[in-house]
């Protein structure tokens, strides 16, 4: 739990040192949500796609936050050449990982917060059904976690050369998940992909409160647990591959 | 005790064979010297006594507990300083301290931190943001920062490397006292004259192997086979002559002549000198530096 704390406390320095870090909790949700209120304002459809659309962004940002985190901690350890170090003490991997999910947490409840309320101030939003509002969130959350984890193994074997790559797929993966909008535009192998990966069906239960949107609870929570396996052991591979190779306690 | 007992160990990456077969003993209070050309394989041996990088081969016991199932134990009692590490620039020294005092679950955080900080004198950066400090005072920072946790093994990877004469000199004054307060140094360095102040024992690494394990004197004496001897006299030129016989090289500094010779030919150069006439002054065996001793082996390959 020290190390963890350990962690947090570098991240936050880190985070206030570095004060454009703090657009990423600021002026980038924000861009992204008046970006499209204000379009959708302008086309002025129904009241419940303009909720959709706000849902949509909050669990786009949920995703984001819960996957860039252990990302950024572990470059941060690699460009300043602390990860030696760090890796040297008695933190652990899961250490790690579990410090940056707190991290990526508490941003997101801060977006969350910054961002419900400018919807209910401004555009006279109403969260149709808090468990479902609340559930949707936890699930797009585990989504980020576990698309984290991926990413986070493979910036671990690439370092440097995997940052676009692995920024870019979450995006990638959310993009397919029909954030404010039906997958039933794509074509139908692309829907049955969506159907696979857990964000689809966190998204789906954001839009249901709506009326748009059917989720299937057996297959959320199958989708969830088969790729959080999937994503641990990727990621301990990786680790295990790291190490091998020495990428982990290379003095550059 | 010994705190580390390795036997066997090999790393290969893909083709490269970084270490072949490795085995060593270093004892408690040791300050082992662990040097070697460049791409010997002393950072990779280093990197997997620390549980960074994974061997292929081997057996490893380190303070006396299996690096395979205890790495937690074994992290909590060692720490590093590497000459190629870092800090994260924009914090301050007290942050970054604070960092891994938590890490290493520090009793006493903030007292333990002003204690590593006046050890390495730095006290009087503590709130500045490491990107002002000079590289040598980085350098003191990453060593306060070894010393939190009060380690029983400390590795040192070219510690001073890039540093200056007296920043060198500070830190090299820390090792030493560290060594006398019984704390476990594996050090390596491309200066053989700071291992030679330091340490207490020597491990020479080549092509992953290694090639020779001693104390400094013993490595020292191994190259009095071919020693230089210092002797003055009256009429050094004459006294050259006669000697020239039994010397490899003969060169004359004023009054003092300097010669390169077998170990056995000593008494014959003695008798000669006498011989000459040219009335002796003095006798001496130069101590060859490590620094001599090293390129000799690492030439006799
Ligand atoms: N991560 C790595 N990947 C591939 N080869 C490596 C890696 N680390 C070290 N090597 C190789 O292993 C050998 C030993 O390197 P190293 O331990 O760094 O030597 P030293 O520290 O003695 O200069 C060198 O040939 C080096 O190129
Ligand atoms: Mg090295």
């Amino acid at each position: 739990m020290k190390r963890v704390k350990a962690e947090i406390y570098r991240n936050l320095v880190l985070m206030f040192r570095n004060k454009w870090r703090l657009f990423d909790i600021t002026i980038w949700p924000l861009i992204l949500f008046f970006s499209l209120t204000l379009f959708i304002q302008f086309v002025n459809p129904d009241p419940n796609i303009f909720a959709v659309v706000i849902v949509g962004i909050i669990g786009w940002r949920a995703v984001y936050h819960m996957q860039i985190e252990a990302n950024t901690t572990f470059m941060d350890h690699y460009w300043d050449k602390t990860l030696p170090h760090s890796m040297a003490s008695p933190l652990t991997l899961f250490e790690m990982t579990a410090s940056a999910v707190i991290m990526g947490f508490v941003k997101l409840v801060l977006v969350v917060c910054m961002i419900l309320g400018l919807s209910v101030i401004l555009y006279h939003f109403q969260i149709a059904n808090v468990a479902a509002f609340l559930i949707g969130i936890l699930v797009l959350c585990l989504a980020g976690i576990i698309l984290g984890m991926i990413t986070f193994g493979i910036v671990l074997l690439y370092n440097e050369h995997a940052i676009a790559f692995s920024w870019a797929i979450p995006d990638l993966v959310v993009l397919l998940s029909g954030a404010y909008y039906p997958i039933a535009i794509f074509p139908m192998w692309v829907q049955h992909i969506s159907a696979l990966l857990p964000p689809f069906w966190g998204f789906e239960l954001l839009k249901s409160m709506y009326g748009y949107g059917q989720v299937n609870f057996p297959l959320l929570i199958l989708s969830l647990a088969v790729w959080f396996i999937i994503a641990g052991i990727f990621l301990r591979w990786c680790y295990r591959k790291a190490k091998k190779d020495g990428r982990i306690g290379k003095f550059m | 005790m010994n705190v580390i007992e390795l036997s066997g160990v090999s790393k290969h990456f893909g083709k490269i064979k970084a270490l072949d077969k490795v085995s060593l003993t270093i004892k408690e209070g040791e300050i082992l010297g662990l040097l070697g050309p460049n791409g010997a394989g002393k950072t990779t041996l280093i990197s997997i006594m620390m549980g960074l990088l994974s061997r292929n081969d081997g057996k490893m016991t380190i303070l006396g507990k299996n690096a395979d199932t205890s790495w937690k134990d074994i992290k909590k009692n060692m720490n590093i300083v590497s000459g190629f590490s870092g800090v994260h620039p924009s914090m301050r020294v007290d942050e970054f301290l604070r960092y891994y005092a938590l890490l290493y679950d520090i009793p006493k955080r903030e007292q333990r931190m002003k204690e590593v900080m006046a050890l390495t004198n730095i006290s009087d950066k503590k709130t500045q943001q490491v990107r002002d400090l000079s590289a040598g005072y980085t350098q003191r920072v990453l060593f306060a920062k070894a010393l939190l946790n009060k380690p029983k093994l400390l590795f040192l990877d070219e510690p001073t490397v890039g540093l200056d004469v007296e920043i060198g000199l500070k830190i090299k004054a820390l090792v030493k006292r560290l060594g006398q307060e019984g704390t476990t140094i594996i050090f390596t360095s491309h200066n053989l004259h700071e291992v030679e102040e330091i340490c207490t024992a020597i491990t020479l690494i080549m092509n992953g192997r290694i090639k020779k394990s001693g104390t400094v004197a013993e490595f020292k004496k191994r190259s009095h086979k071919f020693m230089t001897l210092e002797i003055t006299c009256l009429d050094v030129q004459k006294a050259a002559q006669k000697v020239k016989k039994y010397a490899k090289d003969v060169r004359i500094d004023g009054g003092t002549m300097y010669v390169d010779t077998d170990e056995k030919n000593q008494q014959a150069i003695l008798d000669a000198v006498i011989k000459s006439g040219s009335k002796l002054h003095s006798f001496a065996i130069v101590e060859p530096t490590l620094e001599e001793a090293f390129l000799e082996l690492v030439r006799k390959r």
